[in-house]
């Protein structure tokens, strides 16, 4: 729009500056002098309004706030869902659906295999190890792993992996060094000793409510004053993208309570609405997963975001929670998202948005205001998904599903990710730990480009085609000329060569800045 | 970075409207030279081509800027292809029409 005003304005200018050269021009083609000289005048004037105009929304837009960039205002959340709106969301809900259990999250059962393997703080034997087989573990896991024994075997694999990843470590260190201590820059915010926000103690009915100190709520004007004020809120404290819905109890997980601990749990009944927020990781180094990656950058925001959200909430006299990444949730987060219009669920798991594409990691603070929702939205992720596959050829274990259609997981049609393959993955590239992860399925997919003219035009083209034609174009020439790595190229030597999607930014190549000796 | 000065950005755009400005103020006269008897529909004709030319370069370089350079010259190459052909149908509409 700016460039357009631009235009206009030396258009304008032009008209009226060059009214001795116009003569010329003009004049050969039969135009009357008299009538050249009053649209340049007239020209002049425009000019000036035009001008005015241009520095006017120079000085509104948020591109001037150097240092709260216009991400903090909402401006990031610049794509207009309305015509996408939809009564229900794209993920197709059958009879059978269910809420989800704690034992189902990967993250929840591998650290309960920490807990267990680890020697008890006082000394003495691990509870659990891996020869004395899945009989002996304790309830869930047993359940959970006597159903499914392939994933059994695939975790007993990563956790050799881990060990050997750890071992393999000091081989990369150097290598990697800016990459990984700037990662760990970001998690040193979510160690046990200084976790923001604070991990819940209790119950929801008391954690939630314990920065409450006025008497009653301050009451919003209206349920959109409320999703509004909100949402406004969520943005100054960074967030990119934010929606509001109501809480889906299916999303919710049964057999645990952060605070409480293990057992049978309704969902509390303050957690009525859900606030969703997304923040991207920084793109330069997203776009080098997984070696020079890392998820903590954007987990450490959303923790921030999280922790200011659940406090400001409380001080209007509302009860809040924060679930913030990397495992600290009560609830499952991308469906959520779904739910509130901020994207669709990809055929990688994760959520696919119209600004920040999968480069999107979230976080939900469940409140009872009583506030506006949003709709969910299709901008035609699951039918471009069916075709592209990107995702799926350039996974190292084949974790992502391959298949045309969903499945049927829990009662929702989606693709079923094999987490354990995946967390294989995690455990075996050329990083100090697995918590560094892979994302090379989130940075190849075509949706997470950054906002560029060229990108945004093909979104709104692709979003705006019924007939499917142009996703058929994009993702021809996504594949002619985009060329990725194979799958293997990104695992660490003999098997790979630590490839990376695109070559890292300077600032996370160790040789750029230290002296060391490349053997690399 | 001077591509992001509050200054830079609209003088920049201004600039590239006078370079417009003046290409639309000069191709009448290029037509007239030439002897091409040049109507409305062959001006917007010739206007979409010179759109899709800058369409192709901006892409390009989009995608080189983005450290994409492979990508980049794949995307020229393919639609140079689209140029030329759609450039040696428009010379002809133009010549014969
Ligand atoms: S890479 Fe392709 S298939 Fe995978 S999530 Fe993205 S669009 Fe869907
Ligand atoms: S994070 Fe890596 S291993 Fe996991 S699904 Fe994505 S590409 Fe596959």
């Amino acid at each position: 729009m700016k460039k357009g005003l631009c235009l206009t304005v030396c258009f304008l200018i032009t008209g009226s500056i060059l009214p001795g050269l116009a003569d010329t021009a003009f004049a050969f083609d039969g135009i009357s002098r008299s009538f050249l000289k009053a649209g340049s005048l007239l020209a002049a004037v425009l000019g000036i309004v035009g001008i005015s105009i241009a520095g006017f929304l120079a000085g509104k837009s948020y591109d001037s706030y150097t240092g709260w960039e216009r991400f903090t205002h909402g401006a990031g959340q610049f794509f207009n869902r309305e015509p996408f709106q939809k009564d229900s969301p794209t993920y197709e809900k059958t009879d059978q659906h269910e809420r989800l259990h704690h034992v189902d999250n990967l993250i929840a059962r591998i650290k309960s295999f920490a807990m267990l393997m680890a020697p008890p703080p006082g000394g003495g034997e691990p509870k659990w190890s891996p020869d004395m087989g899945v009989e002996a573990l304790p309830e869930p896991l047993k359940t959970y792993y006597l159903k499914d024994t392939a994933a059994y075997s695939q975790t007993l694999k990563a956790l050799q992996l881990m060990q050997k990843q750890k071992e393999d470590w000091s081989k990369w260190e150097t290598q990697f060094a800016i990459a990984d201590y700037w990662s760990k820059a970001f998690g040193s915010l979510f160690e046990a000793a200084i976790l923001y926000p604070e991990d819940p103690k209790g119950s929801p009915e008391e954690w939630d409510f314990r920065f409450i100190h006025r008497k009653s709520p301050l009451r919003f004007k209206s349920p959109a004053h409320a999703s509004k004020l909100i949402k406004k809120i969520t943005h100054t404290f960074g967030a990119t993208l934010v929606g509001v819905t109501k809480l889906n109890p299916d999303w919710v997980y049964q057999g645990h309570l952060r605070g409480v601990g293990t057992g049978d749990y309704e969902v509390p009944k303050h957690w009525e609405y859900a606030i969703v927020f997304a923040t991207p990781h920084e793109w330069d180094m997203f776009y080098s997963n997984a070696v020079y990656g890392t998820s903590f950058d954007a987990y450490s925001r959303e923790r921030i975001i999280g922790t200011r959200l659940e406090n400001f909430i409380q001080q209007l006299g509302y009860p809040a929670r924060a679930h913030v990444p990397p495992m600290h949730y009560d609830l499952i987060t991308p469906p959520i998202a779904v739910d509130a219009g901020l994207g669709e669920q990809g055929r990688m798991g994760m959520l696919i948005t119209p600004e920040l594409g999968a480069n999107a990691r979230l976080a939900v603070v469940t409140t009872n205001i009583p506030m506006e929702v949003d709709k969910p939205i299709d901008f035609g992720v699951k039918e471009f998904c069916k075709k592209c596959k990107i995702c799926a050829e350039r996974c190292v274990t084949g974790a992502i599903s391959h298949a045309d259609e969903p499945n049927i997981e829990f009662g929702y049609k989606r693709w079923r990710i094999k987490c354990e393959l995946c967390f294989q993955v995690w455990c075996s590239m050329a990083t100090s730990e697995p918590g560094r992860g892979c994302r090379v399925c989130l940075a190849v997919c075509p949706y997470s480009r950054k906002n560029n003219w060229l990108h945004t035009l093909s979104r709104h083209i692709d979003s705006r085609d019924p007939t499917g034609i142009s996703s058929s174009m994009l993702l021809w020439m996504q594949k002619k000329i985009f060329k990725y790595p194979e799958a293997r190229d990104f695992m660490p030597p003999p098997e790979g060569s630590n490839a990376t999607y695109h070559k890292p930014p300077d600032w996370l190549v160790t040789e750029e800045w230290f002296d060391v000796d490349k053997t690399w | 970075m001077i591509i992001y000065s509050p200054f830079f950005k609209p003088v920049f755009w201004i600039i590239m409207g006078l370079l417009y400005a003046l290409v639309i103020a000069g191709a009448p006269l290029w037509a007239q030279d030439l002897g091409l008897n040049i109507t409305w529909w062959k001006w917007i004709l010739s206007a979409l081509w010179y759109g899709l030319l800058s369409f192709t370069f901006a892409g390009g370089f989009t995608l080189l800027g983005e450290k994409e350079p492979g990508a980049c010259d794949r995307f020229i190459r393919y639609h140079m292809i689209i140029v030329i052909v759609t450039g040696a149908v428009l010379g002809f509409l133009i010549k014969a029409v």
